[in-house]
């Protein structure tokens, strides 16, 4: 039994899966795994972090990925394996350190509004390949959480983008942006290029108004601070972003008006799946952590796995691997047809996929808790890598409007509420 | 209205005496920790030693627990189980990593200290150490847990290793273990209280039991500092004894001292808990007060979010009640049986167990509705969770609930062979 045996349906898995997956394996057992118990502290400078960074994305060449092929990127936005081999990607990453995979991830974000079909924007393909197109690490964020809170602008079946506060103005071809941004991954300077979520007119719900412009991280105006402290993810940057006065062209918009809201509502699916994919990463690193640990360690002159109570725990925790899995690859597939399962951005995708993340996340956070205890004085214990993965994942299920939101998705689309 | 008021405990049973310490620690926490949280954060390790010394010597925690007799609080017996409570509740409502080292500190006394078993001879040689003016680390218990495959496997407590070996030899234990995680404090502890094995030969014979170590002697050795998720007040270091020669007399002369240890270290870590909770509601209260949902409305005013407040309080609730029910019970063997008996022993690790559960339960909901404030440092919520967490992995030793799930199973179905 090895990792690679935990359940996902065969039918849904890309013919770049096998090779990617494995490119990604050796590079976190070289360039990660030995490394990661020092993330911690190099949460501020990412001495340690960025070698690791510049060999995946720009020297593997992986940040180049979803661009067209015209452009110098692989053409992964055309393929109808879009997700299922993004799951791949981010579930390896995720095994060694979820931070990573959720910078990595992210930078592809706000580049599926331009980059994956039907929403292929070539103009701005073409004005922002050649950033990916180097030898260093280059990030691109979503830009979306706003002081007053990051789940009411995500719940835009609801709100429909009335409290964002950010404001962009056309003023001749250009836009003028205005406002505070808080909490984006890969902020703090890491970006180079900012999908700034924000509406032309203040307090509007009309989907028209809601856009998503793109703002290379070096215009005028732009001012990042630095890094917060969290409880994890050391990997993730993230920090306060102002807007003052930040002009940009008036084509670095995504899409236009009311498609910008229908790209946003498929970048929440996209959030979704990728969580779920850093999610059952880790629990796939911590299968394997567990296996060495209760094989080798007894309880009642036992080893711990050959206890019946503990080897509950033991099947618990495998068996909802097991299960998300198949219930993650079943999001990605969902993104990747929607001529099967219908718009990554309807209510029923949305909504599903909410509720699967919220599932795995629930999951995820149980089990790595239960199995700290099943190590029990080494469970806390840095040095066996859970608890690092523990204090990562919570994250993931707070993010992105957390529990309630997806909760609410979920009650709106299976019980038609009308006012939640 | 204040927290006392809100989550009730059994305020006829807290004697003016001890409500006259709870107030001066909480005046404590309140100035010495919480009102410079920001300087912890910039330097964890010096402010908590600077804070620990008020706590400790201006306070009197530090002596509080040894006899009178030998300059100590007199805090010593079994009928100031809620007086220790309330004292450490409300050093872990300003931070749960200094109310645990005190609480394991506490633990590790205990079979010593308590009446009706003061050991005179152990107190005149250890009290000293501890009941002067200079701020110590305190004592450190090593616990049976884990086995290893590759070894043969000694005696068990209740199923759990015991890998500390002792030998008579003449007037003196001779004490061998390799590779020991302690339970707290094995960096810096001035004293160990180790549960052993005594060998004879090459047999084992009678009953696990405790002896103490002085932390300097010769033949022990100490690992590095190791990193863990959270009790960052507290040093631990994995540790080694190669033939540590300690008197004879520094063996607990009873078999059921092992199980009153764990009486103590579940009672005092659930206090630990409330007390982290107490401070949990504070923070999500002021959150509550004035966070707005769907740009209109205070969250605490949406009925989704209301029901996730409402268990927060129940977690907070039931855990205090229990956790103080418990320390009542430990004063009353006469009802209930002396606390290291099976019967109080069980239902320590029961209320242990219950009540970090609800703390980790509750923790966890605060952090759902507090969203990326709650993971971010500076919103101070995310170190309880992650103190709380580390006690409760702790506390189950290895294997998680499953051997206090044993225990409690032998206790109430008379189960033999588990």
């Amino acid at each position: 039994m090895t990792i690679d045996d935990f359940s996902r349906p065969q039918e849904y898995i890309s013919p770049l899966d096998k090779h990617l997956g494995n490119i990604i394996r050796q590079w976190a057992e070289k360039d990660v795994i030995p490394y990661r118990r020092r993330f911690d502290e190099d949460w501020k400078e990412h001495k340690i972090i960025e070698p690791a960074f510049k060999k995946l994305m720009a020297d593997l060449g992986l940040q180049r990925c979803i661009f067209p092929e015209e452009v110098g990127g692989w053409g992964l936005g055309h393929s109808n394996y879009t997700a299922t081999v993004s799951y791949r990607m981010f579930e390896e990453i995720g095994r060694a350190d979820t931070a990573m995979a959720v910078a990595f991830g992210v930078t592809f974000w706000p580049l599926t509004a331009i980059t994956v079909e039907p929403h292929v924007n070539m103009r701005l393909c073409k004005e922002f390949a050649p950033m990916f197109n180097t030898d260093k690490a280059c990030f691109a964020a979503l830009v979306m959480t706003e002081p007053q809170g990051g789940s009411d602008i995500e719940n835009i079946d609801l709100l429909k983008g009335r409290t964002i506060e950010t404001t962009a103005i056309l003023d001749g071809n250009e836009w003028v942006i205005n406002g505070h941004k808080l909490w984006p991954t890969n902020t703090a300077g890491v970006a180079d290029l900012l999908g700034v979520v924000c509406t032309t007119k203040s307090g509007s719900d009309d989907p028209n108004d809601f856009a998503l412009i793109f703002v290379p991280s070096t215009t005028k105006g732009v001012t990042q601070g630095g890094p917060y402290e969290k409880a994890g993810m050391a990997a993730d940057k993230n920090s306060d972003v102002w807007f003052e006065d930040v002009r940009v062209p008036s084509w670095y918009r995504a899409a236009g008006p009311g498609d910008d809201a229908g790209c946003f509502e498929e970048v929440i699916s996209w959030g979704q799946m990728g969580s779920s994919a850093f999610l059952t990463g880790a629990m796939m690193n911590l299968y394997e952590i567990l296996y060495k640990f209760c094989s080798e360690k007894t309880y009642n002159k036992k080893p711990l796995k050959e206890n019946d109570a503990i080897a509950a725990l033991l099947g618990r925790i495998a068996g909802d691997l097991d299960i998300c899995r198949v219930i993650g690859y079943q999001a990605a597939r969902m993104i990747d047809r929607p001529d099967i399962y219908g718009g990554r951005g309807s209510r029923q995708v949305v909504s599903k996929i909410r509720n699967f993340k919220e599932f795995i996340a629930d999951r995820a956070v149980e089990n790595f808790g239960k199995a700290m205890d099943v190590l029990g004085f080494y469970g806390a214990d840095r040095a066996w890598d859970i608890e690092k993965h523990w204090r990562d994942i919570k994250i993931i299920q707070l993010w992105m409007g957390g529990k309630q939101l997806c909760q609410m998705e979920a009650a709106r689309y299976f019980f038609d509420c009308k006012t939640l | 209205m204040r927290i006392d008021d809100l989550f009730f405990y059994p305020k006829e049973l807290v004697d003016e005496e001890t409500q006259a310490l709870a107030l001066s620690i909480r005046q404590w926490a309140d100035k010495e920790v919480i009102a410079n949280r920001l300087k912890f954060s910039e330097n964890y390790r010096q402010s908590v030693e600077d804070s620990r010394k008020k706590l400790a010597i201006d306070i009197g925690l530090q002596q509080m627990i040894w006899p009178e007799a030998y300059g100590g609080g007199g805090f010593n017996s079994y009928k100031r189980s809620i007086s220790i409570v309330r004292a450490i509740e409300e050093i872990s409502r300003a931070d749960p990593g200094i109310g645990f080292m005190y609480a394991a500190n506490l633990s590790s006394y205990a079979p010593m200290v308590m009446e009706p078993h003061v050991d005179k001879e152990l107190c005149a040689r250890f009290a000293p150490i501890f009941c002067g003016k200079e701020l110590k680390t305190g004592g450190s218990l090593i616990l049976p847990g884990a086995g290893d495959i590759h070894d043969e496997g000694g005696p068990l407590f209740l199923g759990r290793t015991i890998q500390v070996a002792a030998a008579l030899r003449g007037d003196e234990w001779v004490i061998n273990g390799k590779g020991l995680r302690p339970f707290n404090s094995g960096a810096g502890t001035e004293l160990f209280c180790i549960v052993c094995a005594i060998v004879d030969g090459k047999k084992f014979k009678g009953a696990p039991s405790i002896i103490y170590v002085p932390g300097d002697l010769r033949g022990i050795k100490k690992g590095k500092v190791f990193k863990k998720t959270g009790l960052n007040a507290d040093e631990n270091a994995d540790i080694s004894f190669d033939n540590v020669r300690v008197p004879k007399a520094y063996m607990v002369k009873r078999d059921s001292a092992v199980k009153g240890v764990y009486s103590w270290l579940n009672l005092c870590m659930g206090a630990v808990c409330i007390g982290s909770l107490m401070n949990v509601y504070e923070i999500i209260k002021d959150w509550v007060d004035v966070r707005v949902i769907k740009g209109k409305g205070l969250i605490k005013e949406n009925p989704l979010d209301a029901a996730v407040l409402a268990e927060i309080a129940e977690d907070i609730t039931v855990s205090r009640l229990l956790t103080y029910n418990l320390a009542n019970i430990m004063t009353r063997p006469k009802d209930y049986g002396s606390l290291e008996q099976d019967q109080v022993f069980t239902l320590a690790e029961m209320i242990g167990m219950r009540v970090t559960s609800s703390a980790l339960h509750a923790i966890n909901r605060t952090m759902e509705l507090m969203g990326s404030a709650g993971y971010a440092t500076e919103w101070n919520l995310e170190k309880h969770w992650r103190d709380i967490k580390t006690i409760q992995s702790y506390l189950c030793g290895v294997g998680a609930d499953v051997p206090v799930k044993m225990d409690i199973a032998r206790q109430f179905f008379d189960c033999k062979e588990i």
